[in-house]
């Protein structure tokens, strides 16, 4: 796995939910090119088991949806609702990262 | 490709495989062309296949669970709604056919004697009997019961003498007709009787039962009831072993309990005042029948006393004897408007009784001519 920079760091730590979701706010996708495009922003690969695992519990919760396709590899797209939670989780995540530079910023040690 | 998909397919459960199958083993036959052998990645599948079948079934369960717990307090809500809705208690009346019942018995505290109470209920209706005890008097003891038998007739017979209950050469009833009657459930006619079976231990008392407190269970319900004889308590007196039988002894306990039993169901007139003088005046008159001889002055104010304590209150002044030599005496309560008397008459071993009266002013009487014995 390529070594990830401060951003990857921040987002390997996000949850598998909220990676699904930012990949699908760029376009519908199936199942593999999820774990593609996951790997790709964000440094991480997300495993089949917990990938399908998250795109029940995601779609249970109305956040994505289906798409019909003659394709065996069925593609999953955000829905509105699955839009506004990551809106939300992006807006907290931002507001944690700028007090922790403050925060850095005026500690001596770190400064 | 498809072979080693399809193995990773089958660790999870048939429904997981109908809804992601086709995908996940399109998934995995483009993960195993990238990246053919990647432990972390089976045992990632391995783990999330089992798990899901256990979570499938624990919502199974649950599923299961919450069915039956819906179920169950469905059922028992109907069970306590269809309670509610069980027939009320059966009428037991007491007193079938104008029975009587048994007034100052003497005994001795050895004997054993036996009661009888009848009652009335529906016919071939069935009730199990829990439990019968007795209801007495304040002040006066309750005798122990030893047993209860069912017999089902209204029984003309008094008591047949001790228990368990012998029926006496000839009668009517064969002792096969008499059937225990706690714990277990017996199907009533329209006339039965209870006999109870009664010890009185203590020499020199009276012991009066006011009534029979039946507790039975009919259609699921329990339901108490009392059964009495038509007001008039029960009394008996306990003599010494090897003395007369006689309720002399006990004659002044015996005249309280009429008076009180008297009190308690006499609806002669709406007056407090008019009530208390007779109950007083049926002391008198129990005494005397016991006793043998009119009562005096204190056995009034006594009595008077113990029944109506609070009778200062309600403005009773005196209780007087008016003329006891000539065995009539008559007393007076007087109330704080209007005052009201009871007249007793009484000559020894007979007992007679002018009708009550109320009489304003008070006067004197002659008493009738005692009755040759």
């Amino acid at each position: 796995m390529k070594k990830t920079n401060d951003v990857t760091a921040s987002s390997r730590n996000a949850g598998v939910v909220y990676l699904i979701l930012s990949s699908l706010a760029d376009g519908e996708k199936h199942g593999y090119a999820l774990t593609k495009d996951v790997e790709k922003f964000a440094g991480v690969r997300i495993a089949p088991g917990s990938l399908y695992e998250a795109l029940a519990r995601l779609e249970a919760q109305g956040l994505i949806e289906p798409v019909a396709s003659s394709d065996r590899k069925r593609p999953y797209r955000i829905t509105a609702t699955g839009a506004k939670t990551l809106s939300e989780y992006v807006t907290a995540q931002e507001r944690f990262i700028v007090e922790a530079r403050r925060r850095l910023q005026r500690s001596r040690r770190f400064a | 490709m498809t072979k080693r998909a399809q193995w990773y397919l089958r660790w999870y459960p048939r429904v997981w495989r109908e809804r992601y199958g086709d995908e996940f083993t399109a998934h995995m036959e483009s993960e195993l062309l990238e990246h053919p052998s990647v432990p972390s990645r089976t045992l990632n599948i391995v783990l999330h296949g089992v798990l899901t079948r256990v979570s499938l079934q624990r919502a199974l369960r649950r599923a299961i669970e919450a069915t039956l717990a819906a179920a169950i307090t469905t059922a028992v809500v109907l069970a306590i709604v269809a309670a509610q809705h069980v027939a009320p208690a059966l009428s037991l009346t007491s007193g079938y056919g104008g029975g009587s019942g048994s007034v100052g018995i003497p005994t001795t505290a050895s004997q054993v004697t036996d009661l009888s109470f009848t009652f009335t209920s529906k016919s071939r209706v069935s009730i199990r009997i829990t439990s019968i005890s007795l209801e007495g008097l304040p002040g006066l003891a309750t005798p122990l019961v030893v047993g209860v038998d069912l017999e089902r007739r209204p029984s003309e017979l008094a008591d047949m003498g001790g228990w368990p209950i012998v029926p006496p050469k000839g009668s009517f009833i064969t002792a096969k007709e008499l059937v225990p009657a706690i714990n277990r459930t017996v199907t009533l006619a329209h006339g039965n009787t209870f006999w109870v079976g009664l010890r009185t231990p203590k020499v020199g008392s009276a012991y009066v039962i006011n009534g029979l407190v039946v507790t039975y269970v009919h259609l699921g319900s329990t339901h108490t009831v009392v059964l009495d004889h038509a007001g008039f308590p029960d009394e008996i007196c306990v003599v010494p072993n090897g003395s007369k039988l006689s309720q002399q002894p006990c004659a002044r306990q015996l005249a309280l309990a009429a008076g009180e039993a008297f009190y308690a169901h006499s609806a002669l007139s709406s007056s407090p005042l008019v009530r208390e003088a007779l109950a007083v005046g049926s002391a008198a008159t129990n005494f005397a029948f016991y006793n043998h001889r009119g009562a005096t002055i204190s056995d009034l104010r006594s009595w008077s006393a113990r029944l109506f304590p609070a009778r200062s209150a309600r403005g009773v002044l005196s209780v007087t004897v008016l003329n006891d030599r000539q065995h009539l005496w008559a007393f007076e309560m007087k109330g704080a408007a209007k005052y009201a008397f009871e007249r007793v008459c009484t000559t020894p071993g007979l007992y007679s009784s002018a009708p009550n009266e109320i009489l304003t002013p008070p006067t004197r009487a002659a008493c009738p001519a005692p009755a040759s014995s």
